[in-house]
Parts: C-alpha cells; sequence; structure tokens
C-alpha cells in the first residue's frame, strides 16, 4: 500500500514535471519571405517541423512568412518594434544594414557552442565572407552564389530558321554554348533580317547593366566599383570605363537598327512573357545550372544560352541573403540550435523546403520530387523561395532538373572568378545624403543609356557630370577607404 | 475672477457637447497623439539594440540629404507647382461641375455623377496601366491613332518631358474632379433655396445667381478646403509621379518630387530615421504655411478662418 | 424672365456633363474589355476596346476557390458598413461639438483636431502603438481602426457645414422648447445635414473599401481575414511568381496559361463592381437632404 502511494505520487511527480517542462519549452519564431506571403499550408508546416525540433532539441517553432513585396517594410517595423521574432534573413534588407542598425546579433560564440553542425557544412571561407568588424553576423546559405554574367537566350524555332547549327555547338551540359559577342551581333543580324516584325531582344532593365559589364558593385551600389575584381582593389567610376561605354554603343546601335521595342523602357511585361507571346526571340540573363529549364518554363520556348562572359563571385554575394538571428532576441542559444538543425537533417530541411511528403510533393520512382497527386502549381498549399532555405542540398532534386544540380552548382561556384574583395560590405551611413543624390541621377539616366535608347557619348558624359555634382567623388573616396581599412584586417595585398 | 466663473459656468452647460466630442478626440489621441513622440526618430540614429529612446541624437544630419543636392530645387519647385496647379484647377472644374449638377432638372445628373466618381475607385498601378495603353509607343491608341489618321512619326511619350506638366494635371482632374465635386455638392444642396427664388423673381440670369449667390455662399467651403490642401503642398500623390510616369528617367526633370526622390533614395537603405526626416520636413512646412495661411483669413474672414 | 438663359444653361451643362461622363467611362470600358481579352493577344496588342481573341480566364483564375473569394467579400462588407457606421458617428459628434458657438475651449480642440492633419508620428511608431500598447495585430480590429475610423479632413467638412447651413434659430428653438443637446443633435441637425453626412459616408465607405494597406501590415498570421482588396492584391502576386520564378518545367502548363496580364484588369473590375451597385443607394441621400432643408429653413 505504502509503495503504491509512493508509486502513484512518483508517478505524478513525473507528470507534471514533464507538463512543467512542456510548459517552459521555449519558442523561436522564424522569419523568412516568399513570393505571396503566408502560404495555406503555414499551420500544418510549422506543426510538423516544430514536432521534429521539439523531439530533437526541446524547443518550438513558430514560422512568420512574409509577403516578399511587405517584406523589407514589415521586418523593419516588427525589428523595430521589438515583436518576437528569432531568426531572419536579411534578403532585402541588406546584411550589413541589418549589423549597423543593430539588428543582427554576433554568432561567433553561438556558433561555436551549438552551431558545430553549420561550421561543418558550409565552406569556411564564406563563413570567413560575412565577418564584419571581426564577428559574423549572419550565415550564408548552400547555393549558387556565383553568377554567370551576360547569357543571351535566345529560341532554338528562330535559330534553326536561320539556319544556325546551334547543335553542334553545344557544350558538355547539352544547353549552353560559350562564345564571343560578334557571334551574337552576327546570330542578331541574321535574326532581324528573318523576321523583321519582332523584335530580336527583349531586354530586362533590373538586369541589364550587372549582364552587359564586368564588373564588382562593391558595397552593393553602383558608385565606385572594382572594374578588374579579381585582381585589383582600385575603386574606380562605372560609367567612365571603356567597357560601359562599349556596351551602350551596341545597345544603341542595336536599339537603331530596330532589334529593341520602342517601349522597352515602360513595358511592363517580363522579356518571357513577350517572347511567349511572340514579339521577341532573345532575352539576356544571367545564367547558373539550371538556367535553361528556368527560361523554357516562362516562356514555353525550347532555348539556348549563349554564353558571353565569365561566371563570377561578387563580393556581395555570399552575404546578399544570410540568416541572422534578432539582437533582441531572448533565446538565442535555442535560435542557433534550430538553424543548425535546418542546416544538417534531411527531414527538417526538405519540410521547410517542399513541405510534406504525399501531401505537397512526392518521390518518382527515379528519386526527383514532385507535385503530390492533385497538387499542381495553380492549387499547392506551401511553396518556399528554396535557394533561401538554408541547406536545400539534403532536399532532393525536384523533377525536370539533372539529378546532379547540387553538384553542378558547387562547381560552378568553385570555378568562378571570385571578387578580391569577397565578403566587404560598405556602411555608407555617413555618405547617405550622396548616396540618395546619387540613387535619383543614376535612376535617370541608366535605362536610356543602357538600353540604347539616348546617343551614349554625350548622355554618359552628362550622366558622370550629374554624377560628380551629386558628390561621387566623395562616396567614392569613403568606399576606397573603407575597402583599404577591410583589406588591412584581411592582410590582402 | 467674474469672467472665470462665466467660462466655469459655460463649460459645465456644455457638458454634454463634451462627452459628445469625446470619442473622436479619444481616437485621435490614440491614432495620431500617441505616436507622435515617434517623431523623434528624425533626429536620432536609430539602432535597434538601444531602441527609439536610447539611440544617439544626429542633430539634423538626418536633414541634409533633402537640401545637399543639385536636385532639391527641382523636387522642391515640382512639388510645390504641381500641388498649386492641382488646387486650382481641381477646384475650378469640381465647382463648376457641382453647380451644374446642383441646377441640372434631369434625372440623368444622378447617373452623371455616379460615373465621374468612379476614377477615384482605380488604383495607381491600373491607372499607369491604362496610361500606357494610351501613350505606349509601338500600340498606343494615341500614336495608331496619328499614324492612320495623318501617317504621322510615333511620338515616344515616356521619353518626351514637355508633355508631361499637362499629363499629369489631366490625370489629376480626371481622378479627382467626381470626387472633390461632392463635398461642394453637398453644401450647395444645403443653401436655403429662398436667395434663388428671390432672384427669380428678380430676374438675374443663371450667371448672375452662380456669381453672387452660390460663389458667395461656397466661399467658406473653398476656404477651408484650399488651406488644408495648402497644408500638404510638401506631398505628393506618390502612385500620380511614380507609377503614371513609368519611372521613366527621361522625365524625372518634370517627374521628380519629394516623395518619389526620398523613395528611390531609402528604397534599398531602410532608413527610418532618415524617411521620418522626410516627413517631418514635409509637416513643418506644411504648418508654416497653413499657420499663415490661416492668419491672412482671419483679418479678412475671421468667420472662414480654420482655428 | 430667363426661360431662355436657363434652356441654353440646361443644355450646356448635359454637353459638359456627357463630355466628362465619357472621359470617366471610356477608360473603364477599356479595363473591362483588357479583362476579357486573351492574355497573349494583350501582349501581343497592347489595350483595344474591341478584344481581338476573348477570354474569361482571368475571371474562372479568380473565382476557381470561390468560398476564399466569398468571404473576404464578407469581411469587406462587414468592415465597410462597420467601420463606416462608428466612422460616421464619431465623426459628426466631434464636428458638432467643435460648431457649437461659445463653447470654452473650441479653439483649442479645433487646433488639436487639425493639427493631425499635418503631423503624424510616421509608421514605425504607429504600428509599434498599435501592436505592442493595443494588440491589435492579426485581429479583424487591424483592419478597422488604424488611420481609417476618423480623419480630420471628414471631421473639418462638417463642422463647417454644421457652422454654416445650420441656421442658429433653429436650434435656439429647439431649446426653447426643451430639447436636451443630445436631442437637438439628433433631432434637428443631423437630418438637416443629410447631405454632407452622406458624403463622408461615402468617402469613409470607399477609403474602407479599397483599403489594402492595413491587411498588408497588420495580418501576417491570420491571412483568413483579409478583405478584398488584400486578397485579390495577393493573387496578383501568386500569379507573378509563379510565371517568373517557375524554375521547372511543368507538364500540365498550369502556369503557361495563367492569365498573367488581363488579371490585373479583372482584378480591377471585380473591385470595384459592388461600389458601382451600392452608389445609388447613397445618392438618394443627397437628394432627401435638399427636402428636408427646403421645409425646415
Amino acid at each position: 500500500m505504502k509503495n503504491l502511494v509512493i508509486a502513484i505520487l512518483c508517478l505524478l511527480m513525473v507528470l507534471s514535471m514533464t507538463s512543467i517542462a512542456f510548459a517552459d519549452m521555449p519558442t523561436v519564431v522564424m522569419a523568412y519571405p516568399t513570393w505571396t506571403g503566408r502560404p495555406a499550408g503555414e499551420d500544418r508546416i510549422q506543426a510538423r517541423l516544430s514536432a521534429i525540433t521539439e523531439e530533437k532539441l526541446g524547443v518550438k517553432l513558430e514560422m512568420e512568412i512574409l509577403d516578399y513585396g511587405s517584406w523589407n517594410q514589415s521586418m523593419t517595423l516588427m525589428l523595430a518594434s521589438g515583436e518576437k521574432i528569432d531568426i531572419f534573413n536579411t534578403l532585402g534588407l541588406g546584411y550589413s544594414n541589418c549589423v549597423n542598425k543593430g539588428y543582427a546579433l554576433e554568432l561567433d560564440e553561438l556558433l561555436a557552442n551549438y552551431g558545430q553542425g553549420i561550421l561543418e557544412t558550409i565552406n569556411p571561407a564564406y563563413i570567413e565572407a560575412c565577418r564584419i568588424d571581426g564577428q559574423v553576423f549572419g550565415l550564408p546559405q548552400q547555393r549558387d552564389i556565383a553568377q554567370g554574367k551576360g547569357a543571351y537566350v535566345i529560341a532554338t524555332k528562330y535559330l534553326d530558321e536561320i539556319g544556325y547549327d546551334w547543335k553542334s555547338k553545344l557544350d558538355a551540359d547539352g544547353e549552353s554554348i560559350y562564345c564571343e559577342l560578334d557571334e551574337i551581333k552576327d546570330i542578331f543580324a541574321k535574326l532581324h533580317d528573318a523576321e523583321p516584325s519582332k523584335f530580336v531582344l527583349c531586354p530586362n532593365k533590373g538586369t541589364q547593366l550587372n549582364n552587359t559589364v564586368f564588373f564588382d558593385d562593391i558595397g552593393n551600389d553602383y558608385f565606385g566599383v572594382l572594374m578588374d575584381p579579381a585582381n585589383s582593389l582600385t575603386v574606380s567610376n562605372l560609367f567612365e570605363s571603356e567597357d560601359f561605354l562599349n556596351a551602350c554603343k551596341m545597345f544603341y546601335d542595336w536599339n537603331q537598327m530596330g532589334y529593341i521595342s520602342k517601349d522597352a523602357l515602360t513595358d511592363s511585361n517580363t522579356p518571357q512573357q513577350n517572347m511567349k507571346a511572340g514579339l521577341g526571340m532573345s532575352t539576356l540573363a544571367a545564367y547558373k545550372p539550371g538556367t535553361k529549364m528556368e527560361q523554357v518554363a516562362q516562356s514555353g520556348l525550347d532555348v539556348v544560352v549563349f554564353k558571353t562572359m565569365g561566371v563570377f563571385t561578387k563580393s556581395a554575394a555570399v552575404t546578399s541573403m544570410n540568416w541572422a538571428l534578432n539582437s533582441n532576441t531572448d533565446v538565442a542559444e535555442e535560435a542557433m540550435k534550430v538553424l543548425n538543425l535546418l542546416y544538417t537533417d534531411a527531414e527538417a530541411a526538405t519540410l521547410l523546403a517542399w513541405g510534406e511528403e504525399g501531401v505537397d510533393y512526392k518521390v518518382t520512382d527515379d528519386g526527383f520530387l514532385t507535385y503530390a497527386d492533385g497538387i499542381d502549381a495553380s492549387n499547392q498549399q506551401y511553396s518556399t523561395l528554396n535557394f533561401l532555405m538554408p541547406n536545400q542540398y539534403l532536399t532532393g532534386v525536384w523533377e525536370g532538373n539533372p539529378k546532379d544540380i547540387y553538384e553542378q552548382t558547387e562547381k560552378f561556384n568553385d570555378d568562378s572568378v571570385k571578387s578580391l574583395a569577397m565578403g566587404f560590405t560598405f556602411d555608407n551611413s555617413a555618405v547617405m545624403a550622396e548616396y540618395t543624390a546619387l540613387t535619383n541621377v543614376y535612376n535617370e539616366y541608366i535605362n536610356q543609356i543602357i538600353l540604347g535608347f539616348v546617343e551614349p557619348e554625350s548622355a554618359i558624359a552628362e550622366m558622370n557630370n550629374k554624377l560628380y555634382a551629386a558628390g561621387l567623388e566623395r562616396y567614392m573616396n569613403a568606399k576606397q577607404d573603407a575597402l583599404n581599412a577591410w583589406a588591412a584586417v584581411k592582410g590582402i595585398k | 475672477m467674474k469672467k472665470k466663473n462665466k467660462t466655469l459656468r459655460m463649460m459645465i452647460r456644455n457638458i454634454p457637447i463634451y462627452v459628445m466630442a469625446l470619442p473622436g478626440l479619444i481616437y485621435l489621441f490614440i491614432n495620431n497623439y500617441m505616436p507622435l513622440p515617434g517623431l523623434v526618430l528624425a533626429f536620432k540614429n536609430y539602432n535597434a539594440r538601444k531602441g527609439i529612446w536610447g539611440s544617439p541624437w544626429a542633430g539634423l544630419s538626418n536633414f541634409t540629404y533633402l537640401f545637399a543636392t543639385s536636385d532639391a530645387y527641382v523636387i522642391t519647385r515640382n512639388t510645390i507647382l504641381y500641388n498649386l496647379a492641382f488646387i486650382v484647377i481641381n477646384t475650378v472644374l469640381s465647382i463648376a461641375v457641382a453647380i451644374i449638377l446642383s441646377e441640372l432638372k434631369n434625372k440623368i445628373k444622378n447617373f452623371y455623377q455616379s460615373v465621374i466618381l468612379l476614377p477615384h475607385l482605380i488604383s495607381a498601378v491600373i491607372i499607369s496601366y491604362i496610361v500606357f495603353a494610351f501613350l505606349s509607343t509601338e500600340s498606343g491608341f494615341i500614336n495608331n491613332t496619328m499614324r492612320r489618321l495623318f501617317n504621322a512619326e510615333p511620338i515616344a511619350w515616356y521619353a518626351e518631358k514637355k508633355y508631361w506638366p499637362f499629363i499629369l494635371v489631366f490625370v489629376s482632374a480626371w481622378k479627382s474632379v467626381g470626387y472633390q465635386c461632392i463635398i461642394y455638392l453637398a453644401t450647395l444642396l444645403g443653401f436655403d433655396r429662398s436667395y434663388y427664388e428671390a432672384a427669380d423673381l428678380d430676374g438675374a440670369t443663371v450667371w448672375q445667381q452662380i456669381r453672387l449667390i452660390t460663389l458667395p455662399l461656397l466661399r467658406p467651403t473653398i476656404i477651408m478646403l484650399t488651406m488644408m490642401a495648402v497644408g500638404r503642398i510638401f506631398y505628393s500623390d506618390f502612385g500620380l509621379f511614380y507609377q503614371v510616369p513609368q519611372n521613366s528617367g527621361a522625365l524625372f526633370p518634370v517627374t521628380n518630387t519629394i516623395d518619389t526622390y526620398v523613395y528611390r533614395g531609402l528604397l534599398e537603405a531602410g532608413n527610418i530615421s532618415m524617411s521620418a526626416a522626410a516627413g517631418f520636413y514635409q509637416s513643418i512646412v506644411g504648418f508654416i504655411l497653413v499657420l499663415g495661411a490661416n492668419l491672412l483669413v482671419r483679418k479678412f474672414d475671421r468667420d472662414s478662418a480654420l482655428f | 424672365m430667363n426661360t431662355n438663359d436657363k434652356k441654353a444653361f440646361q443644355i450646356i451643362g448635359h454637353i459638359v456633363m456627357i463630355i466628362l461622363t465619357l472621359l470617366a467611362m471610356l477608360p473603364l470600358i477599356l479595363i473591362l474589355m483588357a479583362s476579357l481579352t486573351d492574355d497573349t493577344a494583350l501582349i501581343q496588342d497592347g489595350y483595344r476596346f474591341v478584344p481581338r481573341v476573348f477570354s474569361t480566364a482571368a475571371y474562372e483564375y479568380i473565382f476557381s476557390s470561390s468560398d476564399t473569394v466569398l468571404r473576404a467579400y464578407g469581411i469587406s462588407i462587414v468592415l465597410t458598413i462597420c467601420g463606416t457606421m462608428i466612422s460616421v458617428v464619431i465623426t459628426t459628434m466631434l464636428a458638432y461639438a467643435l460648431a457649437k458657438k461659445n463653447l470654452p475651449g473650441k479653439g483649442l480642440l479645433n487646433f488639436l483636431v487639425f493639427f493631425t492633419m499635418l503631423f503624424n508620428g510616421g509608421l514605425v511608431p504607429t504600428y509599434m502603438n498599435y501592436t505592442n500598447v493595443f494588440g491589435l495585430k492579426n485581429t479583424f480590429w487591424a483592419l478597422m481602426i488604424p488611420n481609417l475610423l476618423m480623419n480630420a479632413f471628414n471631421v473639418m467638412m462638417v463642422k463647417s457645414y454644421f457652422a454654416s447651413s445650420v441656421p442658429d434659430e433653429i436650434v435656439e428653438a429647439a431649446f426653447i422648447d426643451g430639447a436636451t443637446e443630445f436631442q437637438t443633435f439628433y433631432r434637428i441637425c443631423l437630418p438637416l445635414a443629410k447631405p454632407i453626412i452622406a458624403t463622408i459616408a461615402l468617402f469613409v465607405g470607399i477609403a474602407y473599401w479599397n483599403d489594402w494597406n492595413n491587411g498588408y501590415i497588420y495580418l501576417t498570421k491570420r491571412t483568413d481575414l483579409f478583405s478584398i482588396q488584400n486578397l485579390l492584391n495577393r493573387m496578383i502576386k501568386n500569379i507573378q511568381a509563379l510565371q517568373q520564378n517557375a524554375n521547372v518545367v511543368n507538364t500540365d502548363s498550369a502556369i503557361a496559361s495563367m492569365p498573367a496580364v488581363s488579371i490585373r484588369m479583372a482584378i480591377a473590375v471585380v473591385g470595384i463592381l459592388p461600389v458601382i451597385i451600392i452608389y445609388p443607394f447613397i445618392q438618394k441621400n443627397f437628394v432627401k437632404g435638399i427636402t428636408l432643408g427646403g421645409v425646415k429653413g
């Protein structure tokens, strides 16, 4: 009898302790954007993910998924108002901005104690690149960090029409061709002759500059760049460079010859939509493993990717979408444990990236992922920006991609030309007035010039005059000083 | 002493009035006054770790970017001139439309009134698409029609800044006259009809009635609405100046305003202190102008003054 | 008398109004037609008053999840009705007080109200106030209360109407008859002010109906509370995201057939339509105002 009482008491104690432990289980809130904001399946995925973190780490996980359109504003509001956000992504907010404004927490100690898995997963050079004033404040994910510049994506049906033998020229990857710009000019001339009523090129305003000139926009702006980023840390004015002038001249010629729509400056349709509608024959993009798939899916046309420039890892590439912890978090250790799990645990990583097996996706016989039965792009309940997820390499390959896409991506990163300034970030708060003025001048001129709507030499001269009047000199000097100081600490050159 | 007692007695007598005012005042307190101390952000170097109050003072440095630029003159000029044009043109048109609507006898006037309100319900993005449908170089209505009728060369509307002051004034009027005229119409409907009946008996023409009865009666409303518009003279309708011209760089000299300038400059940086500074600057100028205007109005027409 | 003159005014008036009506209507017809045009044709030819290739794909997409759309409509309707009613009540009461002759402290109150038109604390402090102090985030109230419930502009308009168009003699007479302040307000002044009340009800109603900002900022978790504007806004994003960021070839080509361009127009139509239907009912009050004003004045 006495034993029974003791047994019951013990049982009660254990029960009460577990329930206390359960009640006290800390919660980690993780914020990241998707294109559309909170997906319909958020609660379900959150419950499943939280079950994993509760079991493995004793931590509850909550997700705060925001619309990319409001992401900057919402995150600024939430971080500034002290709402409970523990883990967040610096995409759009700017990594250095998050550090300078005090949003991001120092991670070195936490990483050493709770983030060994992360340290083993990520290329140490990339983690080094995230150091600002000696501390790591954010962690890059496993993704295509390098970028192939200047890829002319041309629909094969028009190439066939002019009798261009693309099949025999294809690279080993079976989808792209390395070539000189002169060849593109040649092809374009023939395309224009063959289909004079169609536009040869549907340009993309936002990425045009990056895909026509080789440079490193250190500090994430165009006011003072590295023109020879692999070898020199000298900051110079992009808009006075020979390369920029030549690119503008080329587009000016193309524009004069009617290769480009007269509405290109104001068109709100994407190049791919225009190609799909039969208005244009090619576009200019950046490339990486899988580019052809993307282009085909968007334009509905079979295409060949003509690569005219090298593959480059720019200074800000690594840090552009870092995972960071909120400096006001009260559960820093737990948050780091959760991040560590998401970088290393395939089950959790897949759940985060693709949702639940059998509900959101299924595995095909060949081992690819695809939509679960009855689900398609229009009614899916959960989707993410998978490149943003901490470790998409753990999550399986979506159907339609090559099986070894992740190995290809790593090789692509490794083989790229890397900027000497990799990891340099520029705190421009002391020259913000100049920055605002420069941005306005830049916006006023850049699209007209780079898309060839104005005579380049005089327009570029005018733009440069206004840039200098807006304080370009001072801005570039500030940047060069910061770069020199950074290089001295890193021991570069 | 005696006066004080009288005021106190008046206050006690008006307790029900104060009670009626209370819900609205409480709302203004919550919605407008409680966040007001946040204006201090404009004078701080905001840092999340220190919070709004703990962040270091920045003096006036957050404001310098609004003036230390060659564009300062252009954006200020554009903002003020467009607002003045909108105030004058939209007010005159709204009053004219309201008078016409109030005088028309046929029931169809209700239909007119509904339809001209509709443009106000369309978002700036959609308006920008409509404008583009008319002005597009390749496929716009205007260029197509001109080509068909006169075999004219197409005009690159989005690269020709000389047209845009007119386009923007037109779009603004198109969007807001139907909306603004409702206020004047409501005021007109409240007028005592006996003035008009008397005028009719005296043989006054319609134009005389408008000039001698309607406009003087509308004066307080016109003054009030204009003064409220003056208070916002440093603000601009972002959609009208950013989306409708499709952010076309060639048009900046005539479309860049304080709001679009700040938006372009701070979009990437997300600097809350500097955007607070811009807002503060716009408010304080509006405030000074309204105080000045109010003083003037008080001098000439005490009853129409705002406060 | 001036019958000729009056006739001329009527004719000119109709001509002017017909021109304005056409100016307002043509672009709207253009929107409607574009929303009924096939997407590819829309990209190829730009907008046309007569669709070359007719298609209802945009509407089919919008109403493919009709329960969500209907719920969002429901929320917008409840929000607009409740918000407008509360707003009209507190606005007119405050305006009545501000219009009161000889009210001690009137100048100060007027100034306090007007001041809010010029200065505000900015987005961050307002957000902090409503989320941290009032806990409005992810609740229905977040759609109704921030910034929309009352504004100084409307208060000033109603105030000036009370001051100019409600004759003092009537109010005095009511007092002499023994009416209380509230009775005077409710029975005498409100009916006289019907045109202006209809006006601000219309303004506030439109503001509620068209608002997507509050939902955008405050409803991050409770997307089931989305108003129709939030939902439509999200649909456009959804479709654009799928089209522009497709990274896999889609065998059933569900993505390729989505109406990315025409849907913007269809959404504008879906958003405006209910206002067009309801507007005539509000308009009636403009007429009633005159007769009452005429009788009592």
